[in-house]
């Protein structure tokens, strides 16, 4: 890799909370058990974000996620290189950068036939099947069959039906797509027993499930105190804090860690300690995927006096308390309950009002959007602007960058459009009545 | 007046409603017939014929700046169902008494809800369709389509009975039949009709009652049997493979540069007309199977387990391969808009399953726009140039 390949000069960023930052030992933990995965009689699985973690984890699989690959090249300024080769490979510059990642690290592994030097902790692992949900967006069915240009590993894609928020509050419709996503689980417990020669242990999986719940209340909790004056979570430590919760799901050390996390961040609360020194001088809501290469944007405006703020990777709505006598069913149910991470489908739509609830329970002054070139899943932002402008009576900043891919992306730029926001959020709160 | 009566050939009369898609369904309006818009290949005309309503393809116009259209949607959104709005916002599409959405991309299904938002038509419906194909997908979408069936009987206050589901079924599979028999006047070299005027044809029949289109394509293929203008032979056989084209410039473009486009794999083209719904046992499950499995489109996954990477390949190609080996093609064009996720996925592998078969290939990644073609002009000519 050349020197070009590399951006200098986007700061990382400098986060509030410990729990925040212990996340780069469990980043770190994470990438050497998948990279060490067999030595321990575990596999690998290639797959994607909103798979049940809690089934993969019952037969010993890691999912190694190019969602979570990519942000990471993204921070190590690595993403641009690994885009590149996948478009040298013929794949669209406009295609989901995350997953273009996933593509160029493999193509490079091909090329040198060994973790290329340029990946970042060791690589995505040696992997020893596909899985993938075809849900929540195009490239989610699609990587996979991508995928297989390099590692053709045994493959196993299942249609789980994204919930029509039209359909959210109709309890028959919403028991369709759970009997339907049950029926999908059963097929994959089926691949899974016979690519990894286990048989699925129910009460392991009914274990998983119940740990799953503890450490979602914990963080919901946790997310809460964001309505805090001063909030004690800004936006550089919810990128952070969410990574235990996305990949450990179902685990005690999940748990333990929200448990820390809550108590941290109960203490700065009842103490009156918020990220930004002082008074809070704005309270920017964050709508949406971060430049994950640039995370020190969030110190740039705290510096400037902004308490940001973002629901992307929160804990979400509480699902109901699952029935674990039969934990297949309980973990197809509540997929569909709420809104959370993993339950997506229904956040693309009607998502005025519950941005209008955010903005008046959170105090919210203005809200910055990333249109995130390559995510077609997020392609409604300028609708919502438009909305949030009738209705929601805060102004809205859309910035256009890339989440993952640095190449298209300009600090000075942002830089200039934050400082006029900032001035146009100032002369708002002036005229602002609730 | 219907497009046979205005005394032109049928060739010209598809030219005439090219250019003027609404006029026959204003006509129609007027006399108290409804007319329901649809997006791409997954609507279920039969449905709507069988209801007495008239199918109407919505379309964008490539010729059209999107001056509206890009102060409500971002920047990286197709640009096909972008124009869909733009002239849906500007009034095109006021005529319509309803619009079916099927969930068949990110795109669509992102702009339902904006385009909801802004307009109102008296019926509107989404229809969710599995990524998958398999048995289990088969049960959940014949589920969705009788709901479907029944939103449309209680908007038109009577039942859609099984008989004329059937009867409906037999006019578009009848539809199918005659456009595939068009497309085998274009085996021949040079073949009887050209590209060009395959999309005006093409248009002008989703723009048209089911019974008018199969009279219009019926005369239509008697003209072209006789007729003695057929187009010039030109230097190279191509196959056009991708997603929404329904300019006729773009393809005359191609044959300004000396190809001929013969067979094609596109959104308004063979995708929507290759197979038959085949009828045995009750027709909604009959219409079910056939919308879910019998379309060959990249957002339908097409692997199974155990299923190698090459058997996966020949699923999802194998198609298009027997297209080009009965259509005698010297060389491929992949045409994928911009933002289309689910066919910009598919270019390598389709890239490499064509060149294995001896095919050369050339991909163009375009922003449907048709006012300046001058780069994609350059690339067409060094690929036709290359192929001689």
């Amino acid at each position: 890799m050349s020197e070009a390949n590399v951006q200098e000069g986007l700061k990382p960023s400098v986060k509030n909370t410990k729990a925040a930052a212990e996340v780069r030992q469990w980043r770190k933990w994470y990438y050497d058990r998948i990279n060490h995965a067999h030595d321990y009689g575990e596999f690998v699985a290639l797959s994607m974000l909103g798979i049940p973690d809690e089934i993969f984890r019952t037969f010993g699989v890691w999912p190694s996620l190019a969602e979570n690959y990519g942000p990471l090249c993204a921070a190590k300024q690595v993403s641009g290189h690994f885009c590149g080769v996948a478009e040298g490979d013929g794949f669209s510059v406009d295609l989901c950068s995350y997953l273009k990642v996933g593509i160029g690290y493999l193509s490079r592994v091909g090329q040198e036939g060994k973790v290329p030097d340029e990946a970042p902790y060791g690589g995505m692992g040696q992997i020893d099947m596909i899985i993938a949900p075809a849900t929540f967006c195009d490239g989610r069915y699609k990587y996979p069959q991508a995928a297989r240009r390099y590692v053709d590993m045994p493959t196993f894609v299942y249609d789980q039906r994204d919930l029509p928020w039209w359909r959210a509050n109709d309890p028959a419709m919403v028991k369709r797509y759970v009997d339907y996503t049950y029926e999908r689980f059963k097929e994959l417990i089926a691949f899974l027993e016979s690519t990894t020669g286990k048989k699925l242990d129910e009460a392991k999986l009914a274990e998983s499930v119940a740990l799953w719940m503890k450490s979602h209340k914990l963080f919901h909790d946790a997310c809460e105190l964001k309505k805090c004056h001063p909030n004690p979570i800004p936006s550089q430590d919810s990128f952070a804090v969410c990574f235990p919760n996305l990949h450990f799901k179902g685990t005690q050390q999940c748990v333990d860690y929200y448990q820390g996390f809550y108590d941290e961040v109960k203490a700065m609360a009842d103490a009156g300690i918020g990220a930004v020194p002082g008074e809070e001088k704005y309270r920017i809501f964050w709508m949406g995927l971060p430049p994950w290469y640039y995370l020190g944007i969030f110190n740039y405006l705290q510096e400037r006096g902004v308490s940001t703020m973002d629901s992307t990777y929160d804990a979400g709505d509480m699902p109901e308390e699952p029935d674990l006598s039969n934990p297949l069913y309980a973990i197809a149910k509540k997929a569909y309950e709420g809104v959370w991470f993993g339950n997506g489908p229904m956040r693309r739509q009607n998502l005025i009002e519950r941005m209008r609830k955010f903005i008046a329970e959170y105090d919210i002054h203005g809200v910055i959007t990333l249109m995130a070139t390559t995510c077609r899943a997020n392609t409604t932002l300028l609708h919502h602007r438009r909305l949030l402008n009738e209705h929601g009576g805060v102004p809205v900043l859309n910035l256009e960058a890339d989440m993952s891919d640095v190449r298209s992306f300009s600090e000075v730029q942002v830089r200039g459009k934050l400082d006029a926001f900032l001035e146009t959020v100032d002369v708002w709160k002036g005229k602002r009545v609730h | 007046m219907t497009a046979k009566e205005s005394g032109k050939t049928a060739l010209g009369r598809c030219a005439e409603i090219y250019e003027n898609r609404s006029s026959r369904a204003l006509e129609l309006k007027r006399e108290g017939k409804r007319v329901f818009g649809y997006f791409c290949c997954y609507a279920p005309l039969e449905l709507f014929t069988a209801a007495g309503i008239i199918p109407y393809r919505i379309m964008g116009n490539a010729m059209e700046s999107t001056s509206v259209a890009d102060t409500y949607l971002d920047i990286n959104f197709c640009p096909f169902v972008r124009s869909c709005f733009d002239v849906a916002m500007k009034g095109a599409y006021d005529f319509l008494d309803g619009i079916l959405w099927p969930t068949s991309c990110d795109n669509l299904t992102n702009l339902h809800g904006v385009w909801d938002y802004n307009m109102k038509y008296p019926f509107t419906y989404s229809l969710d369709i599995p990524r998958v194909p398999d048995a289990l997908a088969l049960k959940f979408f014949t589920e969705e389509m009788h709901l479907l069936k029944e939103a449309v009987e209680k908007f038109i206050g009577v039942k859609i009975g099984d008989g004329s589901i059937l009867e409906a079924i037999q006019l578009h599979n009848r539809n199918r039949a005659l456009l595939r028999k068009l497309y085998e006047l274009r085996k021949s070299d040079p073949p009887f009709i050209a590209g060009s005027e395959v999309t005006r044809v093409l248009v002008a029949v989703m723009s048209l009652p089911v019974a008018e289109a199969n009279e219009l394509i019926a005369e239509l293929i008697q003209q072209v049997e006789d007729r003695r203008d057929v187009p010039p032979r030109r230097r190279v056989r191509l196959l056009m493979v991708g997603t929404e084209l329904d300019d006729h410039r773009f393809i005359g473009m191609i044959e300004d540069c000396g190809a001929d486009v013969v067979i094609d794999s596109l959104c308004v083209g063979t995708r929507y007309f290759w197979k038959d719904v085949t009828l045995d046992g009750d027709p909604m499950t009959a219409l079910s199977r056939h919308y879910l499995q019998d379309i060959l489109c990249s957002r339908t996954y097409r692997g199974w387990t155990g299923s190698t990477r090459l058997e996966e390949m020949e699923a999802r190609f194998g198609q298009i391969g027997e297209m080009a080996r009965q259509w005698k093609i010297q060389g491929a064009l992949i045409y994928t808009l911009k933002y289309c996720d689910s066919e910009e996925w598919d270019v390598p592998d389709l890239r490499d399953y064509l060149q294995d078969k001896g095919f050369p290939v050339l991909h163009i990644e375009h922003d449907y726009s048709t006012v300046a073609l001058a780069p994609v002009r350059n690339r067409v000519e060094a690929f036709v140039e290359m192929i001689e």
